[in-house]
């Protein structure tokens, strides 16, 4: 049975989750990859905001707390009315931003990321710390994914491009698997030791 | 009719041993007022000098014929064509074929292929019922129909797009490469294609999929009079799994036979994990130097899944890999589970003495490759 999480998401929601577990994701919040990240790195973590990148620090100080970082760069296209929608919507490898992830989680007080391929240690240290969970979504699945983005409510830093700029969506029930808890278990990490053992036994057969 | 058209076509083509009703059925849907009542059909297949006229005024013509271009055996998207680029080449008339590469890219970016359904299809009995890995593979599933039903790109990351085209003595590369750089363009305006293309250093995004050797477009000039296009989306996450392996090195001991080939080929599979989004197939080059080894790796992803080799030594590794692989238990996005690749395919290349290289190349489970053949007037466009 599916565990519905809704942004905002507290604290306890995610200390109650564990590794293994499925959930639906239900409200507004953010796409970012790998351009978003090092942005946010460069210039609100290790930097002071630049007077240009202040309207969209609010923007993402404000929607980030409680939400979600969704790594995926869409296929967007637009409706007759002009109005933005997510054609092709899957997530993106999350290792990429291994090195901003806990940073960028501590600071914005994010709750969960939604990627594929999992993280490392440095990330799963930040979900302990920061009560923060890693959900892995469908690699690959990204016109199912599309169907659960119901509304496509604005975009920043689009100069990035499309898929590297900040979408702001309102999802409902986006399905994922708890790979990385908030209590230090990695699936990821169980399945990486078990299946280097596992060659060490075939290559010696 | 329309089924008795494609039979009659898909049989005429080169290389085509099944017919994938799907596929040839929207090509066929495409080919404006042309079928079997058509008076001018049955002159479909006839030599390129003896074509006749059909009901409507349209030309059932060979696609080299100067006067298809004028007639109205256009595709039904022939709206938005782009002007007649007719061009005289060494006795060749080429027609301008951009038209028929975005139904291709379309093709291939919204339609998997049913080599890899049926193994994603049988993979779902494999793993344990409720299992995330069974989860995992009936969510790919419904995409699939999802994405052939609504004509969305399977995944978002519609990758590098790479093509593959053989054509005959004297038509124009150049022409050709400008048909596909624009075929590139219109996909991706139809977002069949996502704007995948930035500059490396700065990573600024050119907007529409062109760039510096960007697409890929690999050109064969070969001996027949028509013209094939192969076309391969290989996403970004799966072509970082791919590796290479300089066979021995320090960091590498392994021996420079067949063996230390699936020493290779399992230390890229199990490094890899989950993260080209399991399960993937994976196309493997041996020999070679750096660059032509993992070109002919990519290659190997071209071949239908079902195949078999005609190396049988390398026949027999294909399938012990496959299993070795699946019993590393890392299963479909990582989740753990039975099913981590689809298969595995190789071929060997020639190489210095100094050198034995083995290349890996990993694609993804939305292992994404169409062909179009354009021949003797009619156009096919096919999975492998």
């Amino acid at each position: 049975m599916a565990v519905k999480l809704t942004v905002p998401i507290s604290e306890e929601d995610i200390r109650a989750l564990k590794v293994g577990d499925q959930v639906l994701v239900t409200g507004v919040i953010f796409t970012g990859r790998d351009a978003a990240h090092k942005y946010m790195m460069d210039n609100f973590i290790k930097g002071t905001c630049p007077d240009s990148e202040k309207e969209t620090y609010d923007v993402l100080k404000a929607g980030l707390a409680g939400s979600v970082i969704y790594h995926c760069g869409p296929v967007v296209g637009k409706t007759n009315d002009g109005k933005h929608t997510f054609v092709a919507a899957g997530p993106t490898t999350s290792i990429r931003e291994e090195p901003y992830q806990a940073d960028v989680m501590g600071h914005f007080g994010v709750r969960a990321v939604i990627g594929k391929g999992g993280m490392r240690d440095r990330t799963l240290a930040g979900c302990k710390e920061h009560g923060a969970v890693y959900l892995h979504a469908i690699g690959g699945a990204a016109t199912l994914i599309a169907e659960s983005v119901k509304e496509v409510l604005d975009v920043y830093k689009l100069d990035f491009g499309v898929p590297e700029a900040f979408w702001k969506i309102r999802v409902e029930d986006f399905p994922c698997v708890v790979t990385m808890d908030s209590h230090g278990e990695s699936l990821h990490d169980k399945i990486r030791t078990d299946s280097q053992k596992k060659l060490q036994e075939i290559l010696a057969s | 009719m329309q089924g008795n058209l494609s039979r009659r076509r898909l049989k005429d083509g080169p290389g085509i041993e099944r017919p994938e009703p799907r596929a040839s059925a929207r090509a066929d849907a495409a080919m404006s007022g042309m079928g079997p009542g058509t008076p001018g059909f049955a002159r479909d297949y006839c030599p390129m000098r003896d074509y006749g006229e059909g009901e409507h005024g349209q030309a059932a013509v060979s696609p080299w014929h100067p006067e298809r271009d004028t007639g109205k055996l256009l595709l039904a998207h022939a709206t938005r064509k782009t002007p007649s680029k007719m061009r005289r080449l060494g006795g060749f008339h080429m027609q301008d074929i951009t038209e028929h590469l975005v139904e291709l890219i379309k093709s291939a970016s919204t339609d998997l292929g049913p080599d890899v359904q049926n193994a994603l299809s049988t993979a779902v009995e494999t793993e344990e019922k409720d299992s995330a890995a069974q989860g995992a593979l009936l969510t790919i599933l419904d995409n699939v129909e999802m994405s052939r039903k609504t004509g969305r790109p399977i995944c978002q990351d519609t990758g590098t797009p790479i093509f593959y085209v053989w054509y005959p003595v004297g038509v124009s590369q150049l022409q050709i490469r400008k048909q596909v750089k624009a075929a590139v363009r219109i996909a991706t305006e139809k977002t069949y294609l996502r704007p995948n293309a930035v500059e490396a250093l700065s990573g600024k995004n050119s907007g529409d999929n062109t760039g510096e050797d960007f697409p890929t477009i690999h050109f064969d000039e070969w001996e027949h009079d028509y013209v094939k296009v192969g076309l391969m989306l290989k996403g970004g996450g799966s072509e970082n799994c791919g590796a290479q392996y300089s066979v021995p090195s320090q960091d590498f001991p392994a021996a420079r036979d067949i063996t230390g080939v699936r020493k290779a080929v399992l230390d890229a599979a199990c490094k890899a994990q989950g993260l080209g989004c399991a399960p993937g197939i994976l196309g493997v080059g041996i020999g070679g130097d750096r660059a032509t080894s993992m070109i002919k790796a990519k290659e190997q992803l071209f071949r239908r899944l079902t195949d078999s080799n005609e190396d049988a030594e390398l026949d027999a590794m294909e399938k012990r890999l496959h299993r070795e692989i699946n019993e590393l238990g890392i299963g479909p996005m990582g989740f753990g589970g039975k099913t981590t690749v689809l298969g595995v395919k190789m071929a060997q290349l020639h190489r210095v003495p100094a050198s034995f290289f083995v290349s890996i190349a990993y694609m993804c489970w939305a292992d994404r490759r169409k062909l179009l053949t354009i021949k003797n007037g009619s156009v096919t466009i096919e999975a492998p």
